[in-house]
């Protein structure tokens, strides 16, 4: 039998075109049931923002990690891959004292601790206001497709009160972390500074994609999954950013992560459309009010500085102390489900340290969670620091033990020819490339995982 | 990477996501149905059908594979149900249309065919239900014949050949107009 060419021809030109009239008197039809059926979605399983795992104070940081992270990724892929026309949307961004935009994201996650496994799958939708002045708010739903619970948080990042405040209505509670000048400034350097984000462009390769058309605008692509995206900290990462030709505004981000680490999967996938520019904001829109049967679920927390060395080097510690090992993976996306094995772990300080939690109301028990969450996270954001800055950062937690002096637990660039280098027993030295060259060799095999 | 996207914003209710579905699959589901029943007005009201249904399950939707993949095995189901009921009703089988294919268009009609279209419609309707089914979905949906042997619950063999005879009946059919 002769291939059959000449009928996939024949089919290829049997095509049709429609009556226009009649084309848009069927959407209508289909839409109006679209409309219906959403109106009698019953409420419980309406897409709202969702009810997260939540259930203890560590899990409420791990989340708030993903949204701040996922913020943050919106607005520095504009940092990170560019071209001449990306420069001038930098330039146009800065034009504009605030806007906001909406934000999808999917989280899927999954984290082995010990023998226990928890699965999470959460879609998250949100509208993010950013006004240079005042910071950023952002109104999210949360769905947690596990047990198909809805819930809203409201999150600020407020410049003028120095601090990060999650407002949980379904739980009537709250959360407020301190962030301090240095944290604030360098958080600004990277969502605004214009010349922060063109110094970031050579960093990353990044394709020019074909213009296409979204809802009418004519777009030109720029897309990335150059892994030193965010200095690697997201994992696989993989960016699409559209710009408007004609404005040289953003008009739609897609972006897709993947996060393995020893004790977590995490993939997210999400985008950012509905921009809308030079929006107006009022001052009260950042003067949150926390009604006064709101009950704060942590205490304040503070976050080290994340600048300092000391700050690595007491989450290390406190780490390990409680523990008996060094977290395995520094990525701020994983180290929560890191923390959480100081609740599960079997090494006397961990118990003693269980044991003492035990004696806690549970607001005191948060509160004692979340110090020690909050040095762990402290040394996870020092080292993001780094990478993110390309200082050659190398991480071996997952292969060097709490006081193994011999080898090196982690390092970081200084200048040329200099390293600072962090040991097992967390003595710091400073060594030249060779030296360091010479005792990297010597490290030991990755531990085998035991899920 | 776009059809996520859509199905991504479709889920939460977005509007112009389900336009956006609407315009780019559209035409693709009518050809389908056009030639799986010969007959413009059903494969209307299919299409129709087809998209209403989808419109009305977008939160509880969840797709494994590609939405391109979901629509049209929704027609194929859609077209295969009607037969079911007109077999169950004794009522006029879907083969009988030729004549629905070449009547006169209605100013109404929301699918205009080419002549190349109307004419493979015609020459479909001679084939055995299974054998369009498989030559459609491996010409027009590119569907690989092991996926079709699962629509169709039966071995890639059986699908293998009533391709083959299919494609000889259709090329006899359409004799001179297909170049060989």
């Amino acid at each position: 039998m002769k291939p059959p060419e000449d009928i996939k021809k024949y089919f290829k030109k049997a095509t049709l075109s429609t009556n226009q009239e009649k084309h848009e008197a069927v959407f209508e039809k289909i839409l109006s049931a679209h409309e219906q059926a959403n109106k009698q979605e019953p409420e419980s399983s309406r897409i709202n923002l969702g009810r997260i795992i939540m259930k203890s104070p560590v899990s409420k940081i791990a989340i708030a990690a993903v949204v701040i992270v996922a913020c943050a990724i919106g607005l520095t892929m504009l940092d990170k891959t560019g071209s001449v026309a990306l420069a001038n949307v930098l330039t146009q961004i800065e034009k504009f004292n605030a806007y906001m935009y909406e934000m999808n994201m999917d989280v899927q996650l999954t984290q082995t601790i010990n023998d226990r496994t928890i699965n999470s799958d959460q879609e998250m939708q949100g509208t993010i206001l950013i006004s240079q002045e005042h910071g950023m708010k952002m109104a999210m739903d949360v769905y947690n497709k596990s047990n198909q619970q809805n819930t809203s948080q409201e999150m600020y990042y407020l410049f003028d009160e120095k601090s990060l405040l999650m407002i949980m209505p379904d739980q009537k509670s709250y959360t407020r972390m301190e962030i301090d000048n240095a944290q604030i400034n360098q958080a600004r350097a990277q969502n605004y500074d214009p010349h922060a984000m063109v110094q970031q462009i050579l960093k990353c390769d990044y394709d020019v994609l074909d213009q296409k058309t979204i809802d009418g605008i004519k777009v030109q692509g720029f897309h990335t999954n150059d892994p030193k995206y965010q200095g690697g900290v997201l994992g696989k990462a993989d960016i699409t950013l559209w710009v408007d030709i004609q404005t040289k505004l953003p008009v739609q981000m897609v972006m897709e992560y993947e996060i393995n680490s020893s004790v977590q999967k995490m993939s997210m996938s999400g985008v950012i459309d509905n921009f809308q520019w030079n929006v107006s904001v009022d001052d009260k829109e950042f003067q949150p009010e926390i009604p006064e049967d709101y009950k704060s679920l942590t205490g304040n927390i503070k976050i080290p500085d994340y600048n300092k060395e000391e700050t690595v080097i007491d989450g290390l510690r406190i780490f390990s102390e409680l523990t008996g090992a060094y977290p395995e993976d520094m990525n701020p996306m994983s180290l929560p489900a890191e923390i959480s094995k100081v609740i599960t772990s079997d090494t006397p300080a961990a118990k003693k340290f269980q044991n003492e939690l035990k004696e806690l109301n549970n607001e005191e028990k948060s509160q004692k969670l979340v110090d020690v969450a909050a040095k762990v996270q402290g040394a996870g954001m020092f080292y993001t620091n780094l990478s993110q800055k390309d200082k050659n950062t190398a991480y071996y937690g997952d292969r060097v033990s709490p006081g193994d002096s011999d080898n090196v637990l982690m390092r970081w660039k200084i200048s040329d020819n200099d390293y600072r280098v962090i040991f097992g027993d967390l003595k710091v030295e400073t060594l030249t490339k060779e030296t360091l060259d010479q005792i990297e060799k010597s490290l030991p095999e990755k531990k085998d995982i035991e899920n | 990477m776009e059809d996520k996207l859509l199905i991504w914003k479709f889920k939460h209710g977005s509007r112009e996501a389900l336009r956006r579905i609407y315009d780019k699959y559209h035409s693709h589901l009518l050809k389908i149905a056009i030639v799986l029943t010969g007959n413009i007005d059903t494969a209307e009201d299919i299409v129709q059908e087809v998209f209403t249904n989808f419109a009305q399950t977008s939160k509880r939707l969840e797709l494994n594979g590609s939405l391109k993949s979901y629509l049209t095995t929704s027609v194929l189901n859609a077209v295969r149900n009607l037969r079911r009921d007109r077999n169950r009703h004794n009522a006029d089988t879907l083969e009988e249309s030729e004549q629905v294919v070449s009547m006169a268009k209605r100013p109404d009609q929301w699918a205009i065919l080419s002549e190349q279209l109307e004419n493979l419609s015609i020459a479909m309707t001679n084939l055995p239900y299974e054998q369009k089914e498989v030559i459609t979905l491996r010409m027009e949906a590119d569907m690989p014949l092991n996926k079709i042997a699962d629509l169709q619950k039966t071995s890639i063999s059986t699908v293998n050949a009533r391709y083959r005879y299919g494609i000889e009946k259709l090329r006899s059919l359409l004799n001179s107009e297909v170049k060989v």
